[in-house]
């Protein structure tokens, strides 16, 4: 959140994870290395660096598609959001292992500075005849793209570079996955003489657009169930009954043309708020009421319920709606009220 | 393949400059296009270089313009998400992704069994 910036706001969760993720990383490496070496002795033996190149290559396309999984999981099952809260910083790490795999794959074959190393991967290391796939391309695409995302993934350029622009930048990942799919499919793949590789892509593939789909299904449920009983505009709609709202949770509705909207019930209060999180578009509506405020699941950003500001000394704000408890429903005005405006909650029991 | 050396060329000037005003910007620039930067660590201000010397021409505008930060609540937010959700959870779209996969895969390689 915006009051002051550091370079990390460390806490005990966030370095848990950064150590596990280290420490999983440099494991993966070292074993890539040394079953490589046991799997392949002399004559036919890869060398270290060969070995290297392909433990980093391989870590950063196994940790990218835990970054584009994370995101479905965590909508799928709540569990999953500890993972969520601190994906930047995995996103990151993606990036180092492809910039360090790109560093010693063109200093290995460009000879080490023989050649413009760049230059020389670029042009296919004086090989480039057609019918060759420029595999190398498609690596740097990849790369570049993870760069501008590792680089602008401080609050900072959230702040500065307005919510949506950053957003855009940010879905340039799946730009990224294309283009490392492509990289390792015309590179690593076109030399393997078994199947299993591939299919080990394959599956990658298969379960990050299984997932998407999956939360996207889970997703649309929710909306077409809440949007199918309703009028264009009418003044106050019948949202859904009180006992729908799990006790600090929310019910998420969904008008026709309209954003969706998070309705809390935190004790005997009633609140209504947009479900787009300020900060990279997070559903609040998937967070629960923690220390008295919207907590939203991806980042932990939080408001107060009953007018969308971020407690002190932090500046956010979200859109508030009008609702009031009639009978055991809960009426909503779906007239989105300036962010920040504050709403008194309806009180359940009381009409 | 000549055309090659020019264009990492007018990269790697693009980047000597966005290295030089990232130093510049890092050093006085930050906090006077986002108050919440006055007196920010160094190690934040380590963190934002490269993205100072890669989004340069975006952060020059605003700080000879002396632009205040975006508005935190922005709209268009919600669309995007949507967007990518919808995008996101076709079953057309990565149907289609893995189709052209499968035929990059039958185009590139020799069969399986025989030697690359």
């Amino acid at each position: 959140m915006s009051a002051s910036y550091t370079w990390v706001h460390w806490n005990r969760h966030k370095k848990v994870y950064d150590g596990a993720l280290v420490g999983a990383v440099a494991l993966y490496i070292a074993t890539f290395v040394v079953v490589g070496k046991v799997a392949f002795p002399p004559p036919g033996n890869l060398s270290d660096e060969v070995l290297i190149v392909r433990g980093l290559g391989t870590a950063a396309f196994v940790l990218l598609h835990m970054v584009l999984c994370i995101g479905p999981l965590a909508r799928l099952d709540r569990r999953f959001a500890a993972l969520l809260y601190n994906r930047r910083h995995m996103g990151v790490t993606v990036f180092c292992l492809g910039l360090a795999h790109a560093a010693v794959s063109i200093g290995y074959y460009g000879g080490f500075g023989v050649r413009n190393p760049l230059l020389a991967m670029l042009s296919g290391y004086g090989s480039l005849v057609p019918g060759e796939w420029p595999f190398e391309w498609f690596g740097l695409m990849g790369l570049v793209i993870l760069f501008l995302m590792a680089a602008t993934s401080h609050d900072f350029w959230l702040a500065n570079l307005s919510a949506a622009s950053w957003k855009r930048l940010h879905l340039l990942v799946y730009f990224a996955y294309a283009a490392l799919v492509m990289h390792v499919t015309l590179g690593f793949l076109r030399d393997q003489s078994t199947i299993v590789p591939t299919l080990l892509v394959g599956a990658g593939i298969a379960l990050v657009a299984s997932l998407h789909i999956a939360a996207s299904v889970m997703e649309r449920r929710i909306a077409t169930s809440q949007a199918a009983s309703r009028e264009p505009h009418p003044q106050w709609i019948d949202a859904c009954a009180v006992d729908d709202i799990p006790e600090s949770r929310a019910r998420v509705v969904c008008l026709k043309g309209s954003e969706r909207i998070a309705i809390f019930r935190n004790g005997g209060s009633i609140s209504a708020v947009t479900n787009v999180c300020a900060h990279q578009g997070g559903p609040l509506g998937e967070g629960k009421i923690v220390d008295g405020c919207i907590t939203c699941p991806w980042h932990g950003y939080q408001y107060r319920a009953e007018d969308g500001c971020s407690p002190p000394p932090f500046t956010e704000k979200i859109h508030t709606y009008q609702v009031r408890v009639q009978g055991s429903r809960v009426m909503l005005n779906p007239e989105a009220l300036a962010p920040g405006t504050r709403v008194e909650p309806a009180r359940v029991g009381e009409e | 393949m000549s055309v090659l050396p020019l264009i990492l060329s007018m990269v790697g000037c693009y980047l000597a400059i966005g290295a030089v005003f990232a130093l510049a910007f890092v050093t006085v620039g930050v906090q006077r296009i986002d108050r919440a930067a006055a007196g920010s660590p160094w190690s934040f201000r380590l963190l934002i270089l490269p993205g100072a010397a890669a989004l340069w021409p975006v952060l020059l505008v605003r700080w000879v313009r002396g632009l205040p930060p975006p508005a935190p609540a922005d709209p268009r937010l919600a669309r995007i998400e949507r967007t990518r959700s919808v995008l996101m959870g076709s079953g057309a779209y990565w149907a289609f992704v893995l189709l052209v996969w499968f035929v990059l895969v039958a185009l590139s390689r020799p069969p399986w069994g025989a030697s690359p």
